[in-house]
This record gives structure tokens, sequence and C-alpha cells, in this order.
């Protein structure tokens, strides 16, 4: 491509660039596409919250199945307190991600940028 | 070339006094220094000002004095029984410290010196590039896109190493353009620099020094005089042996896990493509010097342009080098900050003398927004998006400087400050506080005995403390068990039995000020969230 042509694209596709960034930013789009801008960083919450609840799920399985066959042995032992560790902390993780989302369904609600 | 009808090769190149200089500086000074003490010192802040208390009190770095300890790794960080810090290296202790000594042990003070840092890389950043160069134009963009980069604000403003880093790296740059093979000067500056970079932290040391080195092998071979060259890297490893001395670096060694290059790389990658070097310059570049024909013509076509392809790969070795070691944070990057605002101004420059509206909104977009930087890497789905960020953080197409104007000129809370607040106000003088995160601000801001954290330390059974914080922060211990502290917490301590819940305004946040990028806030959070609590034991008849 020559150089005349380049000093058509660069100006016009770095214009846009800008034009769309300010359209995407947080302090335009919920009032420009508040559905879209919404949809999206609510389906993320709760494709985050989903996870975090099959984690727990699988966390809280994998402590109740060692605690039931609890045995005396140090190795299991540490298993078990290892098991216990991880249970406690997708729980909490779990906790903070349903905050999350409660905070962003509120933001939604209120239909607009923090500004 | 004169559209102003001045001949741009004239004002670009002249030399003497530049009047935009002061003007870079002045911008600099309001954003580095105002509110520099708005919010307090989060936990990794204050294990450092900690340690400089300290340092007043003991002369050295102690992290025990007599009544509080600090530490983050369950007292890995001396050994036993001596209690002087090996962990990380002593420059921001004593920096933090001699600030203390001038002005009072404060917020603003421990941040002092290492936004001064902030400043001064943001002056030799312009220097080098005007002095060894001879080019204004860039010295001008490189200088200002530095002071209105966000993250770089961020970094300079925590009283941590992170500014110094980036100061030393522009030195030791400034000081490899010099005729550092032939002059005392330059070469005493390189050693000097790259010496001290250690005393800052030992990972960007050898990152750095890895990636000047091997830089320097493929583009200043020519320059590179083995007997100085040697010379200059047994001194500089001189310079660091009483620091290895001291150090526990054989334990940070048996953290390296080779397995995670892949991530620890991939991730790097990201981090500079969303806050510093954006893609779409990153390919013209690679571009550019991929063209057989530039290859050949590199020598004689522009010694400036050589030397960004010098800061490209400098930045490329520094990043593989970091991705050897599974601590992946992106505070290791901040002192490549300056390496690409020099690109990234070279390339604005560039554009502005091939066409002066692509070179300006070049600048507006590199400058005042972050579009260029987050919109590529989004549509193609490598922006990292942990869970604890929000779309008003600088990981989404933002004004970063909008964001930090918000923060700065408005109160949005801090975690750290409403539990600082209330055990001032609460507390009495002999109480202990038992927190299971933010334990390190307590010490520094109350003189309260505080327990727990990632200290390792917890009370006694039979003597429970008087106050419980528990904040919203979890994490396991290497070996995948309990911290020491959460193991306290939740399988010795009965809140619900034995304390009373106080439930503060403040939401229960993780961390406070923390710089980094993927964790800072700007704006307040928002309702509904889970409040702070403390809880107070609750005293019974005839009981403790």
């Amino acid at each position: 491509m020559n150089s005349r042509a380049w000093r058509v694209i660069l100006p016009i596709g770095l214009f846009l660039l800008l034009v769309v960034g300010t359209l995407e930013a947080p302090f335009a789009a919920p009032r420009l596409f508040p559905r879209l801008f919404w949809d999206e960083h609510l389906g993320r919450a709760e494709r985050r919250l989903v996870r975090a609840e099959r984690e727990f799920k699988e966390a809280d399985e994998a402590y109740n199945r060692l605690r039931a066959s609890e045995s005396s042995q140090p190795e299991q032992r540490d298993e078990l307190r290892r098991a216990e560790a991880l249970r406690r902390f997708k729980l909490e993780f779990l906790l903070m991600i349903k905050e999350k989302r409660e905070q962003l369904e509120g933001e939604s609600r209120a239909g607009g940028s923090r500004e | 070339m004169d559209g102003l009808g001045i001949s741009l090769e004239k004002v670009t190149r002249r030399r003497g006094f530049d009047p935009i200089l002061p003007v870079i500086l002045i911008v600099a000074v309001f954003l580095l220094f105002f509110q520099l003490d708005q919010r307090p010192f989060w936990q990794d802040e204050a294990e450092t000002a900690c340690l400089a208390k300290n340092v007043l009190k003991y002369g050295l770095p102690y992290a025990f004095d007599g009544k509080n300890l600090i530490s983050q790794e369950e007292g890995r960080e001396f050994a036993d029984g001596d209690y002087l810090w090996r962990w990380s290296p002593w420059l921001q202790i004593y920096l933090h410290a001699a600030s203390y000594y001038i002005f009072g042990p404060t917020t603003f003070a421990g941040r002092f010196p290492f936004a001064l840092s902030g400043l001064l890389t943001i002056l030799m950043t312009y220097v080098l590039i005007r002095r060894r160069f001879d080019d204004v134009a860039w010295a001008r963009a490189s200088a200002s896109l530095l002071t209105l980069w966000v993250p770089f604000l961020l970094y300079a403003r925590q009283g941590r190493y992170y500014a110094v880093g980036a100061l030393l790296t522009v030195l030791s740059l400034y000081a490899f353009r010099g005729k550092w093979g032939s002059r005392v000067g330059p070469a005493l500056l390189l050693v000097f620099s790259l010496a001290l970079l250690f005393y800052a932290n030992y990972l960007l040391f050898l990152s750095f020094c890895a990636a000047i080195f091997l830089a320097a092998l493929i583009l200043y071979f020519r320059e590179l005089r083995p007997a100085r060259t040697m010379i200059l890297g047994a001194l500089t490893a001189a310079l660091a042996v009483p620091g290895v001395l001291v150090s526990r670096m054989g334990q940070q060694t048996g953290m390296m896990d080779l397995g995670k290059f892949s991530d620890g790389l991939e991730s790097y990658l990201t981090d500079v493509g969303v806050f510093m070097l954006p893609l779409p310059l990153a390919l013209y570049l690679a571009l550019r010097w991929g063209s057989a024909p530039f290859r050949g013509r590199l020598d004689r076509r522009d010694p400036g342009e050589r030397f960004v392809l010098f800061l490209v790969v400098i930045l490329a070795i520094n990043i593989l080098v970091l991705a050897l070691v599974p601590q992946v944070f992106n505070r290791y990057l901040a002192h490549l900050y300056p390496v690409a605002a020099m690109i990234c101004g070279w390339v604005a420059v560039k554009a502005w003398r091939f066409q002066k509206a692509t070179g300006a909104l070049l600048f507006v977009l590199l400058g005042f927004t972050n579009y260029l930087h987050v919109l590529p890497m989004d549509w193609l789905g490598w922006v990292n998006r942990p869970w604890h960020t929000a779309f008003n953080m600088l990981n989404y197409p933002d004004i970063p400087l909008r964001l930090h104007l918000t923060e700065t000129t408005s109160d949005l809370g801090d975690v750290n400050r409403c539990a600082i607040d209330f055990f001032r106000e609460n507390a009495g003088r002999d109480d202990v506080v038992f927190a299971n995160y933010g334990d390190l601000p307590l010490m520094f801001y109350t003189d309260l005995q505080v327990l727990g954290g990632l200290q390792g330390r917890v009370p006694p059974d039979d003597h429970p403390p008087d106050w419980v914080l528990k904040r919203p922060f979890l994490t396991l211990s290497r070996e995948r068990f309990f911290m020491r502290a959460d193991e306290y917490l939740y399988n010795k301590l009965d809140l619900e039995q034995d304390y009373e819940p106080i439930v503060l305004a403040c939401p229960a946040e993780m961390w406070g000020a923390r710089a980094d990028p993927y964790a800072h806030r700007f704006l307040p959070v928002q309702e509904p969230f889970r409040r702070l609590t403390v809880y107070r034991k609750i005293k019974r008849e005839g009981g403790k």
C-alpha cells in the first residue's frame, strides 16, 4: 500500500477507535446501550457464579467424603485438613462472587454508571 | 514538514531550554503528589512502613519489636531467633525510614520518596532521549505519556520499590547510552544503578540485568569492550554480594516452578499489551523490523530506532525471565513503564512526522485513553479480567485520568482507614487485636498488639483476643492448608458465643489502596455490600 493510502487509512482508523472506545467505555455505554452493557456484565457475573457454585459443591463433597472415611493415618488427616481449608476457601469465594453479582444487579436496576 | 511555518527539524532537534518540560513536570507533580496520603497504607506498604519504624528504633530492619511481629510468610522472612528481615531487600525500608526521620511517621512521609522517584523517572526519561538522541519531540512525547499513564502513577504513589525500580532502570539506560566504554562517569552510573536495583528488588535486578546484557549483545555488540564489560559486571556483582549474604534468596528460589512458565508468560504478555505497549504498535514494529530491506539499513538510518529496538528486546527478555518465577504479579513490570513510554513516544512522533493528524490522534489515544491498549486485546479475548475486577477499573476501556482524578478528589472510603479509625477510638491501650488480614496497617497506625494476618502468630488458647477483625480475605498456605490465622479463626474461636459483632459502615473489601491495576478501585463500592465487622470479646463475670 502506498503512502497516500496510509495517510487516509491511519487517521480514519484511529478516529474510529476513539469513537468505538468512547461508546464502549463505562461512562457512556450504560446510557447509550444499557441492555447490551448490562447483559454483558451480568452474564459474566452469572457465569462466574455458576462456576463458583460448582467449585464449592465439589470441594464440599470431597470434604464430606474424606470426613466419612476419617482415619487416624497422618497422611489422611492432612488430606482432610486440606479439604476443609479448600472448602472454606471456596465458600468465602462464592460469597464474594454472589456479592459482586448483587452489586451489579443493583447498578443495572439504577440504570446508569456511577458518575 | 513545516505546516506551522516552522521547520520541524528545527523544533525537534533544537538544544537549550524546552518550555514544555516544566509543564510536563508540573502536571506530574500534581498527579503524583496530590492527595498522596488520602488512603492509608495497605498490607504490603504497611509491611515496609513497620520495618522502617523498627529501623528508626534499632538501626536495622528487625521484624519484631517485643510486641508485634512483621511477617506475611508465617515467619519465613527471618532466621529463627534473630528476626532480622531477610526476605526482600532493604532499600525501600531505609527510604521510608529516612523520610520518617525527616518528616515523622506519616502516610505522606512514607510515600514521598517513592513519588519523588516517580517524578525523577519522568524527568530522566526526558533527559535520556533529549541528551542521547537529541530529539525534543520524542523526549516530550515519552515523558508526557509516562506522566499520563495511570498504572505508572498508581505504582509511583505507593510506598514500595516500584518507582525506585523505574528510576534505576532509566538511569542505567541513560548510562548505557553514554560513553561507558571509555568514560568513568557513565560506567559508574551504570554499575551503581544496576547494583541499587538489586537492593530495590531481586527479581527486577535479575530480569533487567539479563535483559539489558542480552539486548546489548544483540544490538550494540560492536560497542561492548569485553574487558570493561567484565569489570563492570564484576563490580555490580560485588556490590550485590552483601545483599545476597543477608537475604534468604535460597528459600525463595525453592518457589521456582518451571511448569508454570507458559502461564506466567501469557499473563505478562497480556499485561504488557493492556497497560504498556498496545498490540497494534507492537505489530507495527514487528512488521517494520521484520522487513528484509530494513534489517540491512538499521545501522545507518537512525540511532534512535536502534535504541527503540533495544528497548523492545529488553522488554521481551525481561518478561521471559520473570515468567520463570511462578509468583506472577503485575508489579514486577512496574520498572518497565518508562521503557514502554519511550517506545510508544517514538512511534507517536514517527506518526506525527508522517502525518500530523495521525500523530495527534495516536498521542491522544495513548495518553488520554486506554482504548488502543484494551480494545484490540479485548476483541481477541486476551484481556485478563479476574473476578475481583469491575468495569470501572483499568482493564476495561476508559479514560484512566478521569478515574484517577475522581479518586483523588473524592472520599471513596477505605477498608483499612475504617478499621484503623475504629480501633483508635474504641480499643484500650493493652488490648489485643486478632485480624485474619490487614494486621500490618493496624500495627503501623495504632499502638495495639496485633496478631494473626499472615504472621503465623496467634493468641494462646487460654488468652483469646479482645477484638477480632474478620476481613474477607482467604488464602491457603503453600502446602494447601489453612494459614495459621484462618485455622485459629475457624477452629479455635467461637465468635457467636464469645463475641459481640459490631458492624462498621464501610464495605468489607479485600485489600484497600493496592496499586495493582487489576485490583485498584477508583470509585466507591456500590450497595449492597457486606460491611466490615469487628467482634468485641464479651466480658463475663469472673471470666476472662
